[in-house]
């Protein structure tokens, strides 16, 4: 089943797309204009450029005359010719092309008209439907069946001992945070300000990298027993609990002892919410 | 027990808030002025945080990894106006060069429009803290990177070293890139092609962006990236060789070699790819929305909750009562309404429909710039800003002065949006009290805008520039003097209004993207929908770089473990981020100082 669910989501997401790409025939069409647009507005640059160059060869050409510079006439010749080479690489591309053959002949003011002669948005819409409309309408199906296959899947998942939410320990994980912050507090309920702190901060380290991480990891199970309303309860409050304890370690290490037992505090209560939070999501099950 | 010496442990301070305020108005003024010139702006948590560092930890011998979380929140957040200001605003003043009748707006109306967005796209995160930092756990990359700098002085020296190295490298490679001994784009397929004599298509890419920030941006978010990068792969190596193959991308005359299917490439980009992934933005969101309210409504009720329990128990609230939230939308709204009042043009009533949809759409791109940024750091400012834009411009009946003001609010508030939220999971990863950074926002949000206003009015009003300060057809650009600003993101509004005025709005694709977007929400994968409509809106060189790094993250974490990548691979990612961050700004300045662009 969850095999089916993701290849109806992959095809489904191709086929829609897919779909969902094509252009309506008067937005086709007037795109494919923009191509060769843009050829002749860059042959009618390089032409305007190849004559001014010329115009600036011939002054070139004259003052040279005049003073006998004629390293400077050379330069300004060469550079003509530069111009001149590249408008005619550029001439060479139009005539590929075939505009300049076309009949009724086509100037750039013809071509940008034709390039912007889009479809009204409502029309524009319509014509997309006709075109488009059914791989994409088959593709969303597909979607839609196998996105409701895998929620299924998931849920199910959830309520099996051995797979499902119950191999996230939410409790046990509970109970072995809790644990290690009893042993914290009381190595830090005599710390002074600016006291010794790392092998504190290093178990905080563990309690987060080896409790914490794997249990957020795992939150999609979760949520996929208790529902979004009820689990977002009670992972509130852990993830509270979890702020406070980042702000523990925070204050240990500026070496300000106070505020990291006033937030180990919080957070040790934030997890007994936690606990009671699960406690009403699963009688909220059961019944 | 009693303590000998009690000091205060400061966070919300009077230094600490200052320093933030300084910084973000520095900040503002030259990363309006290097936007108006490179057209992209720079990230400001990163640099905040270690000018704090430095000054506050290590002049001032202040000890408070939160106090410098306050102030690089402070920082960044007055500096986001810059970027959603410069996007926008300059677009309304080159269009005024040739159209007398758009320099009639009133400098009102665009205070009025810039406060109400840095003020709306703070009050809308509040709610949403919970949801996608808490429950959907988005990645932030840069706030992970400006977190694991901030708890450096408690990290052990390998972490430092790590956070060092990978900096160092990023700097390095960035360097090279700048300088031209690293390319930019590595083309590995088509480079061994073109030597074998094949060639492929620059619609067919296989180009990785050469960009440790992107690489660390992937290495951060692992498995959870993933579907932005199977996005990118649906767009680029499936959709598109269909596309063509298929005759969807043909001119109407004869185009040859490498003009033919650079146009295709364009085409297929422009035309194609690029609104079909906004609109999968737009449905992704909307459809979050829905799925995310119940939690929301939750959220709003545990705010109120907590605020109680705080009063009855004497103690400080960790987050701000609802009244704040409610309190700053109804203003931010008002604001809104006044200014889209002000708008030449704009009657009452238009001007109540104009601050109702603005408002709802901003809701709604602040969620897509939060969600893309929490999941990529990548956000896509642009296209939603041209998406409030086009719909201001519709609902407006044209009027293109009160679609841009009304724009600028939309642009500055999702911007804030995401910048706030980075904060948020920065300070969540630090200990920071929500309440705090949200205060701390909320008082100085109006700075920026104010800062960004005048700094741009400032260049664009400049001695001697006749006819506008920057943009293409300014003196100083048409000369090609050093002092120009070319301003290349005003430009693109600027053919996306010419483009609303010839009928070229992408609704088939908006609108089958959404629909797809919501469909695909239904699927349980955290953001997928935001993800692949991302995946289609970016060129394909940055999602292949960062689905590189989500696939080392997974590779990494099968052999090493998870602890490995919490203890080695987060700060080495962070290193890469922060490194490239800083290099290029230092590059940036550096070129404008010498007088290059």
């Amino acid at each position: 089943m969850r095999i089916l669910a993701w290849l109806l989501l992959i095809v489904g997401v191709g086929l829609a797309a897919a779909g969902g790409t094509v252009l309506g025939p008067q937005m086709s069409t007037a795109r494919s204009y923009t191509g060769p647009l843009g050829v002749a507005e860059e042959a009618m640059s390089a032409l305007e450029s190849a004559h001014a160059a010329h115009a600036s060869a011939m002054d070139v050409l004259r003052h040279a005359e005049r003073n006998g510079d004629n390293t400077t006439a050379q330069k300004g010749v060469q550079e003509a010719t530069a111009r001149l080479t590249a408008a005619r690489a550029t001439i060479a591309d139009l005539q590929a092309t075939g505009l300049l053959s076309a009949s009724p002949p086509l100037t750039v003011s013809t071509l940008k008209a034709a390039s912007e002669a889009n479809p009204p948005p409502l029309e524009r819409l319509m014509e997309w439907l006709s075109v488009g409309g059914p791989w994409w309408g088959a593709g969303l199906l597909m979607v839609v069946v196998g996105a409701f296959l895998e929620r299924r899947h998931v849920r199910a998942q959830s309520r099996n001992p051995t797979t499902g939410a119950g191999a996230v320990d939410f409790l046990g994980t509970l109970d072995q945070i809790e644990h290690a912050l009893d042993a914290v507090a009381a190595q830090i309920a005599d710390l002074e300000m600016d006291g010794a702190s790392g092998p504190v901060r290093d178990e905080l380290d563990r309690v987060q990298d080896e409790l914490i991480t794997p249990l957020v990891d795992g939150r999609m199970q979760l949520a996929a027993r208790h529902g979004n309303a009820m689990f977002s309860i009670y992972f509130s409050a852990f993830s509270g609990a979890e702020r406070n304890l980042a702000r523990v370690w925070s204050a240990l290490t500026d070496g300000h002892s106070v505020v990291a037992r006033e937030s180990l505090a919080r957070a040790q209560a934030g997890l007994k919410e936690a606990r009671a939070g699960w406690d009403r999501a699963e009688l909220t099950l059961e019944s | 027990m009693g303590d000998a010496r009690v000091r205060p442990y400061p966070e919300l301070s009077v230094i600490g808030v200052s320093l933030g305020a300084l910084q973000g108005v520095v900040m503002t003024a030259a990363f309006v002025y290097i936007a108006l010139k490179l057209g992209f702006g720079l990230p400001g948590s990163t640099v905040a945080a270690i000018v704090g560092f430095t000054l506050l930890r290590g002049v001032l011998r202040r000890k408070s990894i939160v106090e410098n979380n306050i102030n690089q929140t402070v920082a960044s957040g007055i500096n986001t106006a810059s970027s959603g200001l410069v996007f926008t605003l300059p677009a309304l003043l080159l269009l005024s060069v040739d159209d007398a009748s758009l320099r009639d707006y009133p400098f009102a109306a665009l205070i009025f429009a810039t406060i109400a967005g840095s003020l709306m796209g703070i009050v809308l995160i509040i709610p949403l803290r919970k949801q996608m930092i808490e429950i959907e756990r988005l990645r932030f990359p840069s706030g992970v990177a400006v977190a694991t700098l901030l708890r450096s002085p408690g990290e052990g020296l390998s972490q430092g070293m790590l956070l060092l190295g990978g900096g160092i490298l990023a700097a390095i490679v960035t360097v090279a890139v700048n300088m031209g001994f690293l390319p930019g784009l590595f083309d590995p397929v088509s480079n061994v092609a073109a030597l074998a004599g094949l060639d492929i298509p620059p619609w067919v890419p296989f180009a990785i962006a050469v960009s440790t920030a992107n690489l660390g941006a992937g290495l951060l978010s692992g498995k959870g990236g993933l579907p932005f990068f199977f996005g990118g792969v649906l767009a680029w190596w499936v959709l598109a060789p269909v596309a063509v193959n298929l005759g969807w991308v043909e001119p109407s005359f004869d185009l040859q070699g490498s003009t033919l299917e650079n146009w295709r490439y364009g085409e297929l980009y422009g035309s194609m790819l690029r609104p079909l992934g906004i609109g999968l933005l737009i449905g992704g969101a909307i459809a979050g929305i829905f799925s995310a309210a119940p939690a929301v409504v939750g959220a709003m009720k545990s705010l109120a909750a907590a605020a109680k329990a705080a009063k009855e128990s004497g103690a400080s609230p960790e987050e701000l009562p609802p009244a704040w939230v409610y309190g700053g939308a109804i203003g931010a709204f008002i604001l809104l309404f006044i200014s889209a009042y002000l708008a030449p043009g704009v009657e009452l009533g238009g001007a109540l429909l104009i601050a109702v949809v603005g408002s709802i759409w901003l809701g709604v791109a602040g969620i897509i710039v939060a969600t893309a940024t929490g999941h990529t750091d990548i956000s896509p400012l642009s296209g939603l800003a041209l998406i409030a834009v086009t719909l201001m411009y519709f609902l407006t009946g044209g009027n293109v002065t009160a679609s841009i003001i009304v724009g600028v609010a939309i642009c500055i508030a999702i911007n804030q949006c995401a910048d706030m939220m980075s904060d948020l999971k920065t300070g969540h990863l630090v200990g920071s009290r929500p309440r705090d950074q949200q205060i701390a926002q909320l008082l100085l949000c109006w700075i920026g805008p104010l800062v960004a206003l005048g700094v741009l009015f400032l260049l664009w009003y400049m001695p001697g520039a006749e006819g506008g300060g920057f943009g293409p057809e300014s003196i100083a650009c048409k000369t090609g003097a050093a002092d120009c600003l070319s301003a290349p993101q005003a430009d693109a509004l600027q053919s996306v209004v010419a483009a609303l005025e010839n009928n070229d709005s992408a609704v088939d694709k908006y609108v089958g993207g959404a629909m797809l977007g919501g469909a695909l929400s239904i699927f349980p994968i955290g953001g997928i929908a935001v993800l692949v409509g991302l995946a289609m809106y970016l060129p394909f060189d940055i999602t292949l770089g960062y689905g590189l790094g989500c696939m080392a993250n997974m590779g990494l974490q099968k052999d090493f473990g998870p602890k490995f990548i919490g203890r080695k691979l987060v700060p080495v990612a962070a290193g890469f981020i922060v490194g490239e961050a800083l290099i290029q700004l230092a590059w940036t300045l550096g070129k404008l100082a010498l007088g290059g662009s």
